[in-house]
């Protein structure tokens, strides 16, 4: 289904490039001057300092050129060696304001109007020059008074990254969730407004008995919860859709555990739900699977939330479990940085004591339990999805019921133990958001692809899988899990985001 | 400039050479400017032949079209290596930063400026890549200084 807000992902990070240069008037040596004399001419440094302007746009298009990153047009600062600015570049900036999130200072920026630029503004201000004697020298000095938004770089990958975080920042605060509920709660898992609140990400609430309704195949007029307003229920090209998304479902199953009308439950699920992203001017998803499974209309309807958050997630859209939206956080942090869908999960140790396994029914026995005794963690879910590898791939999967009693709710059904050897990431923020978890890992094992409910996930180690227990009790349950390894970036958006950084690894 | 890298390092025979260079160079571009209207074959025959002489390339030197290339054949003819050993040599600091061939660029053109009293912007020169971009842009600033 086609999506007309904001994907997270779409976010850009508006860089402003300055690039300074130093003109002298006149040709001169001395303490800070030597060379040829006609290399010291005014004419030459007005033709060094465009060849050097020449250079850098098209090195910016060469390094930084991406979904991630819009480039604006170059401000050229260039001062004389009366260290005057020679143009209003101050004003030409401020005349920007409110274009832009972050300055890129390059070439020649003398500190005097450095200075200016990072006084007048307070978005991150990166610094990255030749030597970088003069990137040290502005950074010590915004540091120390106070300006803690200006970074030094020294490769251009390190001003890729950063402004690739500053993507993410900007994303986060431009995250807006439809949280279906039954009433506002924090009945079960964490629910962290305050995190949301520091983030700047917003949710609203949308009633399970309104969304249920809406499932009725009518016009909308006369849902009971609206009867007195024409509600959001499907339109018949909507029901195509899901008739159509549910056969493509079956087309590429490599196994499939249930039937086409169960699954098709769970598609117009889903169908509604991007429907009412759209009315409500939502770009993310949660909802509430213990206060609204308790209503039992879910299991009147014959729907669970899962296959919605896997279509969402493979759409781009952070789609989480359980209200819980500290997991959405790290979906759509995840999201974003490795433009890959994520896998929230129970993110739990399997701990074997006694010869026996805690809480065993989870988890589907396996030799890397021998190989890993205590050792091991799980993070078992029911809703992975075919585009964990990119956005351009697509993994085998199979599709089975939540449900065992009556085989409703739609999930992807995914064997991690095709998937051995592989690296994963799982971050999670801790409630109040001041801190980062990051776990980095391989897959030594798979469980669940063939069981009902949410047991479906990969076995992984950890060097230190107690101490990792430990630490996580201070952040929670849930993480957002991709393919590969991504602590560099999580460190550094860390680091960005002043907040402290914690890994624990194989 | 490669005949002065560094103190012990003066290469009085070099300067020479290019002093010497850029005597002749400003006779074939004075005998230029003593024509009435050079036609650009005329022209771009002068100054191809002004810019071998500047950047003491040999009769049969082939002039590359690109003028970075141009650039690291002057400095390959300067110091006598070949064009892959440059990066090996101990070149001069230079305080604003510029690549020894970009150097060589512009002074080029600012020579170009000065002798045939024309002036090709330093935007203009930070555009010019080519050699024959060059010679048709100088032929255009020509021409218009001769018509005013």
């Amino acid at each position: 289904m086609d999506v007309s807000f904001k994907r997270p992902i779409d976010e850009k990070c508006v860089v402003l490039p300055v690039f300074g240069a130093l003109i002298h008037d006149y040709a001169y040596e001395g303490p800070c001057r030597f060379g040829n004399k006609d290399e010291l001419t005014h004419e030459f440094d007005e033709m060094a300092a465009a060849a050097g302007l020449k250079a850098f746009n098209e090195k910016l298009v060469d390094k930084l050129s991406g979904p991630d990153i819009e480039l604006m047009d170059t401000v050229f600062a260039a001062n004389s060696d009366e260290f005057n600015l020679l143009q209003d570049t101050i004003g030409e900036i401020e005349a920007l304001k409110g274009r832009f999130d972050a300055i890129l200072l390059d070439g020649n920026p003398m500190p005097f109007w450095a200075r200016e630029v990072y006084q007048h503004f307070d978005c991150p201000i990166l610094i990255h020059t030749d030597t970088g004697a003069i990137t040290m020298s502005e950074v010590c000095d915004a540091h120390n008074r106070g300006y803690d938004n200006v970074y030094a770089t020294l490769y251009w990958d390190d001003v890729r990254d950063r402004l690739r975080c500053i993507k993410v920042m900007k994303a986060l605060a431009h995250t807006r969730t439809l949280k279906m509920i039954r009433h506002e709660s924090d009945l079960y898992l964490t629910d962290d407004f305050e995190v949301a609140a520091d983030f700047g990400v917003s949710a609203r609430s949308v009633n399970l008995h309104e969304v249920v309704d809406q499932l009725d195949r009518s016009d909308g007029f006369n849902n009971h919860t609206l009867p007195e307003r024409r509600a959001y229920n499907l339109s018949k090209d909507e029901e195509a859709e899901a008739e159509k998304i549910a056969d493509e479902l079956l087309d590429g199953a490599k196994d499939v555990f249930m039937d086409r009308d169960k699954l098709l439950k769970s598609v117009r699920f889903n169908v509604l739900t991007r429907k009412l992203m759209k009315h409500f001017g939502c770009n993310s998803f949660t909802a509430q699977c213990k206060e609204c499974c308790a209503t039992t209309r879910l299991n009147h309807e014959q729907v669970t939330f899962c296959l919605g958050h896997s279509l969402n997630n493979e759409a781009g859209i952070p789609s989480a479990c359980e209200g819980d939206m500290n997991a959405l956080h790290a979906m759509v942090v995840m999201m974003c940085l490795s433009r890959k869908a994520p896998y929230q999960s129970n993110t739990t140790p399997v701990v074997i004591e006694d010869g026996e396994i805690y809480g065993a029914m989870w988890f589907s026995p396996h030799e890397c339990m021998d190989e890993y005794p205590n050792k091991l963690y799980c993070t078992w879910h029911a809703t992975p999805n075919r585009k964990m590898h990119g956005f351009d791939l697509d993994d085998e999967y199979g599709v089975g019921p939540f449900a065992a009693n009556a085989g409703f709710g739609a999930t992807i059904r995914y064997d991690f133990n095709d998937h051995i050897g592989e690296e994963i990431t799982m971050m999670r923020f801790n409630p109040a958001g001041t801190r980062m978890l990051v776990y980095k890992s391989k897959i030594v094992g798979g469980t669940g692809y063939d069981r009902y409910g949410c047991p479906e996930g990969p076995y992984f180690p950890l060097k230190d899988r107690d101490g990792a227990f430990m630490e996580q009790n201070e952040f929670g349950d849930h993480t957002a899990l991709v393919y590969g390894d991504y602590r560099k970036d999580l460190k550094l958006l860390a680091e960005m985001m002043k907040i402290e950084y914690v890994e624990f690894t194989d | 400039m490669e005949y002065n890298m560094g103190p012990g390092r003066r290469d009085r025979a070099l300067e020479h050479r290019y002093e010497t260079a850029e005597k002749e160079a400003k006779k074939i571009a004075k005998s230029l400017n003593s024509e009435p209207h050079p036609t650009f074959d005329e022209f771009e025959t002068a100054i191809r032949s002004y810019i071998r002489i500047r950047m003491l390339l040999e009769p049969e030197d082939e002039l590359p079209d690109s003028l970075n290339v141009l650039g690291q054949m002057n400095l390959s003819r300067a110091l006598g290596v070949s064009i892959p050993e440059l990066s090996s040599i101990d070149m001069e600091a230079k305080c604003g930063g510029t690549s020894a061939v970009m150097t060589k660029k512009i002074l080029l053109i600012m020579a170009l400026n000065r002798d045939l009293d024309i002036y090709l912007t330093p935007e203009e020169a930070a555009e010019t890549t080519k050699l024959s971009m060059l010679v048709e842009r100088l032929y255009r600033l020509y021409e218009r200084s001769r018509n005013r």
